[in-house]
């Protein structure tokens, strides 16, 4: 998703969203300690300004701010 | 800035999400589109579940068999309309039907041959959602409940009718209650083992409710849930990776020579699978008699991370606690065969 493409203000959210959850310092893995078939696992990956940073995690193990920032892509994901 | 997202892991779905992808890689337009979405929501529905679910089953456990069905009516909010309860008749819906006996067949498996009360062994009812969305391409335990799409029928055909599909979905909630600590992580080893036992138990459901012998069976994971021309099975456990018998994406091995390291739970679960299977005819007669009962015997004395040595040195215990040295030289020798 390329957001500057996206609408000025939609696309500020983002940059809020991905400023808020602090991604570029997160740790590349945050996962449950157990999985069980019924957990849920995301792949992110965010490229700004010659900065590129990749996150794994599972949603329980996320922290509030991350798993805001994945709602908001998947909720845009599927409007398109 | 640009941000790239997805789901991985399609866990718990009886279609793995690789399977979705091999045939998304395909097609075009609409029907690509389809099936990405069907990972995309597969993944989504389960994000919801995941808070929720366990902390709701205690309040549904009856004691008794109680089976519920509901009808989503190509919808995609659960459970949908309750069309069907225990004791009822059956219906002009065939999705619902099948969905009510499938459930059924299982719990009947699990209390007269393993004398286990329900998926929590507390009998929990089991509820189940059929016409979830529409042409959804998987069926799954959400935690909670079963859910079933209809399938798109041109890849799927639907997967009510496959009876080790329900039963395969349903017992990783059985896993989940019997392996020591909250059941066997959904990853590596000990993920494959998660895998293969919900492969084997559903295996087993159907060979009981067919009545056959280890001869008899086809030994395969959900035949006839691909449309033909497109596969005839997700699995094979007499054959892993055998795509003759199931589809040209079969990439499971059935020895450890072949394990994937970090590889898929549905790939590396051929092997476990192999084991019970050489087990089971090594046995012989029917493999509710002794081969599931040890198998089940050991998920006490797992541990969540446990790999398939474990499992080997579990089931080779269980099988001296049931029955004598004879069966666990069976067991044994089963293991042996696969490389563990």
């Amino acid at each position: 998703m390329n957001v500057d493409s996206l609408p000025p203000e939609e696309g500020q959210k983002l940059r809020e969203l991905v400023d808020a959850a602090g991604f570029f310092t997160l740790p590349p893995k945050l996962m449950k300690p157990a999985p069980q078939p019924w957990d849920f696992q995301h792949a992110m990956q965010v490229e700004d300004e010659g900065r590129k940073h990749s996150v794994q995690f599972h949603s329980d193990a996320a922290p509030e701010a991350l798993r805001r920032l994945a709602e908001e892509v998947e909720a845009r994901s599927s409007r398109r | 800035m640009t941000v790239y997202e997805k789901k991985v892991h399609d866990l718990c779905f009886i279609i793995p999400s690789k399977v979705l992808r091999h045939f998304a890689d395909r097609v075009t337009g609409q029907e690509r589109r389809a099936l990405l979405d069907a990972i995309e929501e597969s993944a989504h529905l389960r994000g919801q579940r995941s808070v929720a679910g366990i902390a709701a089953l205690t309040s549904m456990q009856t004691g008794e068999k109680r089976r519920t069905v509901f009808d989503a009516r190509g919808k995609k909010t659960l459970p949908g309309k309750l069309v069907r309860g225990e004791g009822d008749k059956a219906v002009t819906d065939q999705a619902v039907d099948q969905a009510y006996d499938g459930a059924g067949a299982t719990y009947d498996f699990y209390l007269e041959v393993l004398g286990r009360k329900s998926i929590d062994g507390r009998g929990l009812r089991i509820d189940s959602t059929v016409h979830y969305d529409r042409e959804f391409n998987n069926a799954f335990w959400n935690g909670r409940q079963m859910v079933y799409g209809d399938g798109d029928g041109r890849l799927f055909l639907g997967f009510t009718g496959a009876l080790d599909v329900i039963a395969h979905e349903l017992t990783h909630g059985v896993t989940q209650y019997s392996v020591p600590g909250g059941g066997l992580v959904y990853q590596d080893q000990s993920g494959a083992l998660n895998e293969s036992i919900s492969d084997v138990f559903g295996s087993v459901v159907k060979q009981r409710t067919a009545k056959q012998t280890v001869g008899d069976a086809d030994w395969l994971i959900g035949a006839g849930i691909m449309a033909p021309g497109v596969g005839k099975a997700l699995r094979s456990m007499r054959d892993p990776g055998n795509k003759g018998l199931t589809w040209e994406g079969d990439d499971q091995p059935k020895h450890m020579r072949g394990y994937v390291e970090g590889g898929d739970v549905h790939t590396n679960s051929g092997i476990p699978n192999h084991a019970f299977y050489l087990a089971a005819n090594a046995l012989g007669g029917s493999s509710w008699e002794k081969a599931a009962p040890i198998w089940y015997r050991s998920l006490s004395l797992l541990t969540p991370n446990a790999t398939f040595e474990d499992a080997k040195k579990a089931t080779i215990d269980a099988a001296g606690l049931l029955f004598s040295k004879e069966e666990q030289n069976s067991v044994s020798e089963a293991w042996k065969a696969v490389g563990v």
